[in-house]
């Protein structure tokens, strides 16, 4: 919706459509005056002021005190005014929100108002996954990962995303609200940890409470429609999942236990390496890479079959003779056991000081 | 007697080179004068000399800046702003649904208080309050340094478009005698960093880089991830004091940080479930030391410098009762929801506190209360 007014007597409401790239305008009762926004990356950075709404001023009062406001605060935005041909240009320091007033007050009077329009141009944003993607987790499973089409809003995952029981009650307190969150570099992915207090033996919030997840027990996963992207909106849909939950896994993943396909030689067939158990999907994604004479064998990776099966389609064809996958040690199963270690590792079974392997490497001979 | 003056001559000259070396080189000799590409700005804390540093999770870097808010005062009036959010929200151009406060840290030169807030869409600002009012500092032209977390982009696991994908989230930041001390959260593996970064920054240096574990109880043991911590003095000797996200606190001595090391915490407390201490500094009362943690779900506590240092055993048994706590003993002060605090001067802590009428209010607790 796009909205402008002078000195509160709206003129005009032109049609949105036709105001696409040009932001908006205003017919002041004057007739001739026009406001607008000026608009980058879909984001509104500053809006023009033209001098004749000042008309009644001379030309040294028409610019000085001069205040960009949000509709109903006294405290004037931060930014900078500028002139530029017949025009006053207000460019905030942080860029104007989408579907908010806004008031541009001269000497005390509302000269106009505006309001950005929502990023149009953009699809609306969705959640494109949810991971693991098996739907029978370990009762200590330690992370989930969100993963949005778009650029999401952060600090708000507390509010929407939520763990209920069988009969919908929702369970607080099941993901540790982490401050700042843990977004990727832009923000499309975002990491949640069950609360580890829970999940670790013998510390007094699992004693007390109990781990998040109970062995036998059904959950649902909801992820609201009320989350909104960068942008403003609100996702597409809301997110509903049903979890079943299994035994607690206590054993670390053995690389000597995953299983290798034997591409053949002059092809480009696909290696899978069948993990036998589901992996972090994102370090699964990340830590594993092959090399032939120490050089990286450059392809595709895909996780298949709920994060059991890694698939690399090389791009070149596969040679006679050695080739090495590098796995680095930091790969994660779903309760945060890695290749060195299990998550919390019980010091009267396995006193020995786990290993600190950066790198465990498997080979694999085409032929 | 011509030689005599030639003597007193060198005398005096020597005696001058040596007044000009004297004087202490300042901290900021290599800032360079720009603008410091913040991509966010997750942690805060000042340094000497108006220096404030900046954790930034997004370009996984330390930021240096010089405020040039230099000007000593060794008290200030109380400080009370009611409405924080909304106030900034309106500064900022948005609605307070819209924000996120970050960090907030007191210079403790001019006793100013700088916040540091994030847009929902992740556009940073910081903020500084100057005769009652929210002031946008400006990060444009300014003399900084900066200092990339080493290992962050040595990753291999990049996006299509070259980047790391593995992000060090920073969870705290602290400073102590020449010494930027780092925590940090992975968005991928259950772990943590704490690193440590000789200030000034230099181009090439070695950073002390920890692996952190906790053992509950004296049995099982994890990675311990640090949410937030501070240095202090006990027993004539340097420690971090720490809490963990799985709640615990714990102490360590500073002279184990040593690169590479696996460093177990002893825990001296734990704070009773569904509980996480947000923030921990020091004051100082009637000559003796204190602790303030201000908690997620809990009272703000305070602990004397002596009862940390009295309690020299860590914890083994698991807490007695649901909800309980146990360990060094603690002092319950009447301020919950304390969101963030700092010391404002030598007899005042400012505090960041949801009321129960659900503002967001800044005040300061004057000794009285301690």
């Amino acid at each position: 919706m796009v909205l402008i007014s002078h000195t509160k007597r709206i003129k005009y409401l032109w049609p949105v459509s036709l105001l696409w790239f040009t932001g908006f305008f205003a017919i002041t009762a004057h007739g001739q005056s026009q406001v607008s926004l000026e608009y980058i990356d879909e984001k509104p950075v500053s809006v023009s002021i033209p001098l004749d709404l000042f008309h009644d001023y001379s030309d040294q009062e028409k610019t000085d005190s001069v205040q960009v406001v949000l509709k109903g605060q006294s405290t004037p935005i931060a930014g900078q005014f500028t002139s530029r041909e017949g025009y006053l240009v207000f460019k905030p320091l942080w860029s104007f929100t989408p579907d908010l007033s806004y008031e541009v007050i001269h000497h005390g009077n509302l000269i106009a108002t505006f309001r950005p329009r929502p990023s149009l141009s953009l699809s609306a944003t969705k959640l494109t996954g949810l991971y693991p993607s098996q739907d029978t987790l370990p009762a200590n499973l330690l992370k989930v990962y969100l993963e949005f089409s778009a650029p999401m809003q952060e600090g708000k995952s507390t509010k929407y995303v939520m763990l209920m029981d069988a009969n919908s009650d929702t369970l607080h307190d099941s993901f540790l609200p982490l401050k700042p969150e843990l977004w990727n570099h832009d923000r499309t992915r975002l990491t949640l940890w069950l609360d580890p207090g829970r999940i670790k033996r013998e510390l007094g919030p699992n004693l007390h409470d109990g781990s998040p997840l109970e062995k036998g027990k059904q959950y649902h996963l909801h992820v609201s429609s009320q989350w909104k992207d960068a942008n403003g909106q609100p996702l597409v849909d809301q997110y509903d999942r049903t979890i079943y939950v299994s035994a607690a896994d206590r054993q670390h993943p053995f690389t000597t236990q995953w299983q290798l396909s034997k591409p053949k030689v002059a092809t480009s067939e696909v290696l899978q390496i069948d993990f036998g158990e589901s992996l972090d999907y994102v370090l699964a994604n990340y830590c594993l890479q092959i090399k032939r004479n120490g050089e990286m064998l450059p392809g595709q990776i895909a996780l298949q079959n709920e994060e059991r099966m890694w698939q690399f389609q090389p791009h070149e064809l596969w040679q006679r003779g050695e080739y090495i996958i590098e796995v680095q040690s930091r790969i994660e199963d779903l309760a945060g056991n890695n290749l060195n270690r299990v998550f919390d590792r019980d010091l009267e079974v396995d006193p020995q000081e786990p290993e600190n392997q950066e790198i465990q490497y498997l080979k694999f001979v085409v032929e | 007697m011509k030689k005599l003056y030639t003597i007193l001559s060198l005398l005096l000259a020597t005696t001058l080179a040596f007044a000009g070396t004297d004087k202490p080189t300042s901290l900021k000799a290599n800032f360079v004068l720009g603008s410091p590409e913040i991509q966010s700005i997750n942690a805060i804390t000042f340094g000497p000399e108006g220096v404030l540093f900046i954790g930034d999770s997004k370009s996984g870097k330390i930021f240096a800046i010089d405020t040039q808010d230099e000007e000593k005062v060794e008290s200030v009036e109380a400080v009370a702003v009611k409405k924080v959010d909304e106030q900034l929200a309106a500064l900022m151009g948005t609605t307070a649904d819209n924000i996120a406060i970050q960090d907030m840290a007191v210079n403790p030169l001019s006793k100013k208080v700088y916040l540091a807030v994030h847009k929902t869409d992740g556009t940073p600002a910081l903020l500084t309050l100057e005769n009652e009012a929210w002031k946008p500092v400006d990060l444009s032209n300014i003399k900084y340094s900066e200092q990339s977390l080493e290992n962050l982009l040595a990753d291999d696991a990049k996006d299509r478009r070259g980047r790391s994908l593995r992000v060090w989230t920073v969870s705290d930041l602290g400073y102590h005698n020449g010494q930027v001390m780092v925590t940090g959260l992975s968005n991928q593996e259950f772990s943590s960093t704490f690193r440590s970064l000789a200030f000034p920054f230099k181009k090439e240096q070695a950073q002390t880089s920890l692996e952190i574990y906790h053992v509950a109880h004296g049995r099982y043991e994890t990675y311990a991830p640090i949410k937030t911590f501070t240095t202090a003095e006990l027993g004539g000797k340097q420690h971090i004091v720490a809490s963990y996200t799985c709640t615990p606190l714990v102490v360590f001595p500073m002279d184990q940080l040593k690169s590479g090391q696996h460093v177990k915490g002893r825990t001296i407390a734990e704070l009773g479930n569904r509980n996480s201490p947000l923030d921990i500094i020091t004051i100082e009362k009637e000559g003796k030391k204190y602790l303030l943690m201000a908690n997620s779900s809990r009272a703000v506590m305070k602990i004397g410098y002596d009862k940390l240092e009295a309690f020299s055993q860590s914890l083994t048994n698991p807490l007695s009762e649901r909800g309980g706590t146990e360990g060094v003993d603690f002092i319950a002060l009447p301020f919950v929801n304390v969101l963030q605090m700092d010391k404002l001067d030598n007899n005042q802590v400012l505090m960041l506190q949801r009321r129960a009428n659900g503002d967001l209010d800044l005040w300061t607790a004057g000794s009285r209360w301690f």
